[in-house]
């Protein structure tokens, strides 16, 4: 049959035209699934840069948090919790995509995830099953939820809740927002570095840093020396209004909802309110340790300091978690929802090291909390089994009922109902200065298997392939390298190795090819 | 008779300098914003290529080179501005050399800030404030200063002005690649846009 198109015909299609972006909200009506109004909600609460080892939950000797203790009391706590990478890029990656960042590649401070790995993703299996609602006051985890923006029903803007400043892509390219980021925020614009932009850069300066010292003088009873800021911006927030922008978030999610908030604190600047500065001025502080050849070589004096300064920071933080929990119950949520407590990295204060700028990987900076409050909960339940951040996607994908797909790298937690391999292994990468493109050869790796953690280093110009060896359990804080004389260092090294080899051989070919 | 109207059309259309002039004086502007942004890229494309592909460089490089353009353009709009609001004796009629003269020493004075930009962070409300009226008055101080050394040295301008000519050899490569750069800004947001509906 010849038919050709008319006129007519040609006239129908074309008036149609206007009415398609309708069809994507009728979709969006959540007609639901069978099984939908079973689910409950998922709200998974991550604090940036937050360690397991500052937390009194966890026998940290400062109080630094009573109110996730009493969250606690009724939920399941993770002991031997840690991420896949020291940093939020690789680390919160790797809990998007429950992949390690050999896989994903995102593991430079400002990389994406790759092409490939992207359609692996807890977003795009919970899609259809849960409203999707993310928040992330961090720009590089902001960056990869961009990435997903296609399985998101809301999006929360980086600088929602601000007090002043804010950033630029999401309000001028939403609809490329990482391109806008890359080029507008991180080089035309870019925060104490030279600016990619001569001119109109310093007057955006120095308009956003007036409004900053207005902005400080008028809180400075609460906030004496500076104002709570977002890392590697210029935006500058106060802490109980971004909680009571989360808890506005909250009232309107409709269930069932996967409902993702990345805040902040206590990542870097440190600052305290005026109420709990000081607080841990205790002259307590813990064992020197040996100043590592990697780390920046920061005083003991200077690393007490900071480390107060973070407790303090963590103890105000627990205060605002009070009223998020408060709400929780009040609201019901807590009843009907998973809800997830953990963080994307720890912090570190040893060794001549601060922070998390650092290519070390002890368990300060790596070991974070996880506890998760199951519907209904009423009893505490602890799980001192190693697991890592990449088990968490497969976990929500078990609570929602799926099947766990094949390209998962973690697996379900324990307390889900599932066998646990107490045998199995769990990595860490660090590597912001290789290359995403090539294999590893300059990075710090480790591998964490029962009670012990092998350590590699990768290229380091005083520290090359140096391997260290500890037992977590016998040495805690990781003072005796066992690597030179313990007699299962060979076997366990040997199964590194291996892990290595994998992992690279990919990259390997594609420098053969080149 | 001429209206009133009429006469302040004119009045005003005498303050704009001729389009020659200002070609010259964009091309100066255009030179200076572009050659830093230029270096900063060529400066950072060693860290890009760690973790971006040459695709996704050149698509960043597309958003910075457009702006580039902007920022090009709205410093010229300033001077333009300038012209048409200070008194014609003062600015209009040396326009060309007065112009480039101020965005040279502006540029001058933004490369040593961009190479201690830190400062600015941690200085006081007054000291900001300091800073920003002391760009204005430097502005405006630099100006009468270039005014009078240029009715008193006819030599200067007439070396400014041959600068200036020279630098609008610079346009043809800058300001094409403004424009693409701006092409693929406003593409790639349309697509996504009707991509978005679409999704």
């Amino acid at each position: 049959m010849n038919k050709r198109i008319t006129r007519r015909d040609f006239l129908k299609i074309t008036s149609a035209i206007p009415f398609v972006p309708l069809i994507k909200r009728i979709d969006r009506l959540h007609i639901p699934f069978p099984s939908q109004s079973e689910q409950p909600n998922i709200i998974i609460v991550l604090f940036d840069a937050l360690s397991a080892r500052n937390l009194s939950l966890y026998g940290y000797p400062r109080k630094t948090c009573p109110n996730l203790e009493r969250f606690s009391a009724n939920a399941t706590v993770y002991h031997n919790h840690h991420s896949a990478g020291n940093f939020t890029t690789p680390s919160t990656a790797s809990l998007f995509t429950s992949t390690y960042p050999w896989t994903h590649r995102a593991f430079n401070l400002s990389s994406l995830i790759n092409p490939s790995v992207i359609p692996h993703n807890l977003f795009r299996e919970l899609n259809g099953i849960f409203t999707q609602i993310v928040f992330s006051q961090n720009i590089y985890a902001d960056m990869l939820l961009n990435q997903f923006q296609k399985f998101l029903d809301r999006h929360v803007d980086l600088d929602s809740f601000s007090l002043v400043g804010h950033t630029f892509y999401n309000h001028l390219f939403p609809r490329d927002a990482n391109y806008g980021m890359r080029s507008y925020d991180q080089f035309l614009f870019v925060r104490e570095e030279a600016h990619g932009s001569l001119f109109l850069s310093i007057l955006s300066d120095l308009i956003t840093q007036l409004n900053n010292r207005i902005a400080s003088e008028k809180l400075s009873d609460v906030y004496p020396e500076e104002l709570p800021r977002l890392a590697n911006t210029d935006v500058n927030f106060e802490l109980d209004k971004v909680m009571s922008g989360v808890m506005s978030e909250l009232d309107q999610i409709s269930s069932p909802s996967l409902f993702y908030i990345h805040l902040m604190p206590p990542h870097a600047p440190y600052v305290p309110s005026s109420q709990y500065r000081g607080m841990f001025d205790d002259g307590w502080s813990p064992p020197a340790k040996k100043k590592h050849r990697l780390a920046a070589g920061v005083s003991e004096l200077r690393m007490n300091e900071l480390r107060g300064e973070y407790d303090e920071f963590i103890a105000n933080l627990d205060s605002e978690f009070e009223l998020l929990l408060d709400h929780l119950q009040n609201s019901g949520l807590l009843e009907n929802s998973y809800v997830i407590f953990t963080s994307d990295h720890g912090e570190l204060f040893e060794r001549g090291a601060t922070g998390h700028s650092t290519p070390l990987v002890f368990e300060p900076v790596i070991n974070i909390p996880l506890v998760i409050s199951k519907p209904g909960q009423t009893v505490r339940e602890d799980i001192h089994t190693l697991t890592s951040n990449v088990d968490l996607a497969p976990t929500l994908f078990r609570i929602a009922g799926l099947d766990i797909p094949s390209w998962c790298e973690g697996s379900v937690l324990p307390g889900f109902g599932e066998a646990v391999d107490a045998n199995r292994s769990i990595y860490v990468v660090e590597a912001k200065s290789n290359s995403t493109r090539e294999p590893f050869h300059k990075a710090t790796l480790a591998m964490l298997k029962g009670q012990y953690k092998l350590i590699l280093y990768l290229g380091y110009r005083y520290y090359r392939e140096k391997i260290e060896l500890y037992d977590l359990v016998n040495d805690p804080e990781e003072l005796n390298n066992l690597y030179p004389s313990h007699p299962l260092a060979k076997e366990i090294w040997d199964e590194f190795q291996l892990k290595l080899q994998e992992v690279n051989r990919p990259y390997q070919n594609e420098e053969v090819l080149q | 008779m001429k209206s009133s109207i009429d006469r302040i059309i004119e009045k005003s259309s005498n303050r704009f300098p001729s389009r020659n002039e200002a070609l010259q004086v964009f091309s100066v502007v255009n030179f200076i914003v572009f050659s830093w942004t230029f270096y900063r890229i060529f400066w950072n494309i060693p860290s890009w290529l760690e973790h971006m592909r040459i695709d996704n460089i050149l698509v960043t490089a597309a958003y910075i080179l457009s702006f580039a353009l902007l920022e090009s353009a709205i410093i010229f709009t300033i001077l333009y501005m300038i012209s048409w609001l200070l008194p014609k004796r003062l600015f209009r009629d040396q326009f060309v050399s007065l112009s480039c003269s101020v965005v040279i020493l502006l540029g001058f004075g933004a490369f040593l800030f961009q190479r201690n930009v830190k400062v600015l962070y941690r200085l006081s409300y007054y000291e900001l404030l300091i800073y920003l009226v002391f760009i204005i008055l430097g502005v405006l101080l630099s100006t009468l200063i270039f005014s009078y050394l240029f009715k008193r040295f006819g030599i200067l301008p007439r070396w400014i002005q041959i600068i200036a000519e020279r630098m609008t050899i610079f346009n043809y490569l800058y300001v094409p690649l403004g424009i693409l750069g701006l092409l693929v800004v406003l593409v790639r947001n349309s697509i996504n846009l009707i991509i978005g509906f679409i999704q």
